[in-house]
């Protein structure tokens, strides 16, 4: 018996025919070939697999692709638009923030879904959402300095400013 | 392709470990006949093996190092971009695959990659400039002298006329390479010593970056392993009846290093492997555990180890009745690397003989050999692939990993990625080894101090090492090298000679104390053991830093000033470490009143040639440390690019609180107990102080950063703890301690 499960990601939809109790994060992966979103520890401790589910920020390490049936998922992969990078993104690079690299696609989507929620998050906002995100190379104050840049920048463009 | 390593070259190679890394013998450039072939084939001028110049104006180079994160990408970049006179932000890049004859022997680690291609690289690159030159100069029927090379064109001085490097590339290639270019003097400096942004982050910000986890092939399988439930417990039976009937499922391959389950998706092979059945016989490690080599530890702290400093009389000054006397004794666990990207390979071996692997791998060449030889195929029908290290940390030059693939992609005859769990990846280490130091000190009614007795227990890392013979040339016969690989790594593990890594940090003396011993016993576990972010500075900065502290204490002198004072004894000698002692010091307010609960400690620290201290600043809160600001100096010679030692130095330092607080590799009936980042953990964004750099302006010849921030963190750590709240921790993870000196 087929078991399509179908929901969107990155705006396209797609289909895929694997169990329903298989991880999210593995479907985007090695059924998708989209590998921007990583796997660190496969038990939601290290955040390197987070995308947006619906807009929220979820570890599809442990999330089964079942329960994304008919959902939207955000990954890095979708987050700039064309050409133009997220604010974020600009942020990371403005302040040189990656140094291996690797937990840095999940650092974004966390980030990116804790400024939506809270544009103007204080540094206990930031303790508390990205604390959820492991950096082994430690650029957690780069992490945080990116962040309250991209804040100033995303409310600087929404009040029409540069 | 030939994959000899020149006898010259051989004799330029240090030992791996520790030592400067030698550099390839491409300095000389590519012959005549070598150029030639590559502009037929790909249109490019190419003199050496690192820069290649399109029509196009396209310069790309090849980076023969790992980044891991560390910035080599960018700093390699700078070095040719500032003699070869071209934006480094356009520069192209070209991980290098394994080859012997163009890079030597490649390795990444040892805070190495500045001090050893500072010179080096520029002279490459200039060579390619000079050649740029006068091929302009023919082709414009010019004199050299009225013509330079800037922002990658050639121009005439004094004049708009000016050639695109692009243009030159056919009469480029034809000229001989220079030996002996001019390499441009500090003071011409554009590039080198200004910020200039990593030339790797565009894409770790978008998900493009590759690193060896993502690699994808046509028809690629995946493969899960079983391991065994105690270290090393071989394979007796397997009954893979079940799991071969599942979807997706190839192959249930026994290995020595547990079982491989192979399908064509990872969840497949998952699934599959929990329903093999294995029988394991009995694992050499079934008793070990974390209380046994401590009592070994224990028990050898009492004999005397092999001498490695014996100045003065320790003895008689133990003996003394007139003295303060401390004895301290430090102990440090086995520690994980836990590199966020978890180990992994891939490999392909192909039916037509050859085989080609892909890596994220600190040492390629030493990843050929490995591979070669576990496929039992001639080096030069192996291709080995760089990509990008999700973290390194040294982990990354062991090649297990790379064992795996081949032999499961020998056994399937299909390209096979094989990616640990994390709980392997925690247990499958070549640990930090644990690290127990006796120390004996005496102050006299002045405060000087007068005796420093030093005794260090632990497993040899040199003496571990299983791949001698694939460091050493491959001129050597595979049997002449294995031989000598075994003669040296049993000279080391019988302590007939001192392990250099296990002294690291110990043997340095800088502080002027008289009467002055250091021995050590190499504690033979046979659990594997590695080069871990510092290797023996890691450890045996503690004992050091903490106890010239409680000299300090006990002489009632300020920990800052006690220091100092000993360092200056020498002050030409010791200049650059009172350089950053002071720096900090005078940085972090050193002397300023603190609120009640809160504490300062100071250390300092010399590895890898370069100097580092801190001042950590910590508040005791429900007599829990919190690690409110660290305030840091280093002095690494010249800085090539400031901000990558600043973010070097700021992760160290997170890396460094990481060990000091939380972490701790234990053993029980056999096998490692910690499995994930919820019982070896890594801090967190809540836990992540400010961290204040501060880099010392030098025009000493460049050192590495890689490392040096490292070791001095956890004693700042200790001593701002005692500080705060009057606690000497002297064992390692610092939590763990706390709460057994409360209980």
């Amino acid at each position: 018996m087929s078991d399509e499960i179908v929901f969107t990601i990155n705006g396209d939809e797609v289909k895929v025919d694997v169990p329903a109790d298989v991880p999210l994060l593995w479907v985007i992966r090695e059924e998708l070939g989209m590998m921007g979103t990583k796997f660190g520890c496969g038990q939601a401790l290290c955040g390197a697999c987070t995308v947006h589910l619906n807009g929220q920020a979820v570890r599809s390490c442990v999330r089964p692709v079942g329960s994304v049936r008919g959902e939207a998922i955000l990954t890095i992969e979708g987050l700039a638009d064309g050409d133009q990078l997220h604010p974020v993104q600009q942020a990371w690079i403005a302040e040189n923030v990656p140094q291996c690299g690797y937990c840095q696609c999940g650092q974004i989507m966390s980030a990116v879904a804790l400024l939506e929620a809270k544009p103007e998050p204080t540094d206990e906002d930031i303790d508390a959402v990205m604390s959820a995100n492991l950096c082994r190379c430690g650029t957690y104050p780069r992490i945080r300095k990116a962040i309250k840049r991209a804040a100033a920048s995303m409310a600087a463009a929404k009040h029409g400013g540069e | 392709m030939t994959t000899r390593t020149s006898r010259r070259t051989f004799i330029k190679m240090g030992m791996a470990a520790g030592g400067a890394l030698m550099f390839g013998c491409a300095s000389s450039g590519r012959s005549a006949a070598e150029r030639a072939e590559l502009l037929e084939k790909s249109g490019v001028f190419s003199p050496n093996a690192w820069i290649k110049i399109a029509p196009d104006n396209t310069i790309t180079y090849v980076l023969d190092k790992a980044e891991m994160g560390q910035g080599v990408m960018t700093s390699q970049a700078m070095l040719i971009a500032e003699e070869l006179e071209i934006d480094p932000t356009t520069l192209k890049v070209e991980l290098a695959s394994a080859d012997y004859d163009a890079y030597g022997m490649q390795m990444t680690g040892g805070s190495t990659t500045i001090p050893t291609t500072y010179k080096p690289l520029r002279v490459v690159a200039a060579a390619a400039r000079e050649m740029l030159v006068a091929a302009a100069a023919l082709k414009l029927d010019a004199d050299e002298r009225d013509l330079e090379a800037r922002d990658g064109h050639v121009v005439v001085r004094g004049s708009s006329k000016k050639v695109p490097y692009g243009a030159l590339v056919e009469i480029a290639s034809g000229l001989s390479v220079p030996s002996r270019p001019r390499l441009k003097k500090p003071e011409e400096f554009k590039v080198i010593g200004t910020p200039v942004p990593r030339l790797d982050v565009p894409d770790k910000v978008t998900g493009r970056a590759g690193f060896g986890i993502d690699v994808q092939l046509e028809g690629m399988l995946h493969a899960i392993f079983i391991r065994p439930p105690q270290l090393d417990a071989p394979v007796v039976r397997v009954d893979a009846s079940e799991a071969m009937k599942m979807k997706g499922v190839r192959d249930v391959v026994p290995t020595e290093r547990g079982v491989a389950v192979v399908a064509e998706r990872s969840w497949q092979a998952k699934r599959a492997a929990e329903r093999v059945k294995v029988t394991w016989g009995k694992s050499a490690f079934a008793d070990l555990s974390t209380e046994q080599w401590r009592a070994e530890h224990a028990a050898l702290l009492e004999q005397p180890g092999k001498g490695a400093i014996d100045d003065g009389d320790v003895d008689a000054a133990w003996e003394r009745d007139d003295l303060t006397k401390l004895e301290a004794v430090y102990e440090l666990p086995y520690l994980a690397h836990a590199t966020l990207e978890p180990q992994n390979a891939t490999a392909w071996y192909k039916e037509d003989g050859t085989m080609e692997v892909w890596v994220p791998t600190q040492a390629p060449t030493v990843a050929l050999d490995v591979a070669a030889k576990t496929a039992d195929l001639p080096n030069d029908k192996v291709t080995i692939h760089q990509t990008l290290l999700g973290g390194g940390f040294g982990r990354r030059s062991y090649e297990d990993y790379t064992v795996e693939a081949v032999l499961v992609s020998k056994a399937v005859k299909a390209p096979v990625k094989v990616v640990w769990t994390r709980e392997e990846d925690t247990k499958l280490g070549y640990f930090r080894p644990s690290f127990t130091v006796r120390l004996r000190g005496s102050v006299d009614e002045s405060g000087a101090p007068v005796s420093w007795d030093q005794r260090i227990v632990s497993q040899s890392i040199l003496g571990q090492m299983t791949f001698y013979g694939a460091i050493l040339p491959d001129w050597l016969s595979r049997g002449t090298r294995s031989m000598l690989g075994d003669v040296t790594q049993s000279f080391m593990q019988s302590g007939r000679i001192n392990d250099p890594t296990s002294l690291e940090g110990a043997v340095d003396r800088p502080y002027a104390i008289d009467n002055y011993r250091v021995d050590f016993h190499a504690h033979a576990v046979g659990v594997r053991v590695g080069f871990w972010r510092s290797v023996g500075n890691s450890a045996n900065a503690f004992p050091v830093e903490c106890f010239i502290d409680e000299l300090a204490h006990a002489a009632k002198k300020d920990p800052y000033t006690f220091r100092r004072d000993l360092l200056a004894v020498d002050a030409e000698a010791h200049a650059r470490h009172i350089g950053v002692l002071d720096l900090v010091a005078k940085k972090a307010g050193w002397g300023e009143e603190l609120p009640e609960g809160w504490g300062r400690g100071i250390a300092q620290h010399f590895s890898f040639s370069s100097y580092c201290a801190h001042v950590v600043v910590v508040e005791m809160v429900d007599r829990v440390p919190h690690v409110r600001r660290v305030v840091s100096a280093i002095d690494c010679g010249r800085i090539i690019n400031p901000d990558i030692v600043r973010a070097q130095i700021e992760g160290a330092v997170i890396f460094g609180l990481s060990a000091a607080l939380h972490q701790e590799i234990t053993f029980a009936n056999g096998a490692v107990v910690e499995s994930n980042f919820h019982d070896y953990p890594i801090l967190r964004m809540h836990e992540s102080p400010e961290i204040e750099v501060h880099l010392v302006n030098s025009s000493a010849s460049p050192t590495g950063v890689g490392e040096p921030g490292l070791p001095p963190i956890a004693p700042a750590l200790a001593n701002a703890v005692f500080d705060a709240c009057g606690k000497r921790v002297r064992r390692l993870p610092m939590l763990a301690e706390l709460e057994r000196l409360e209980a």
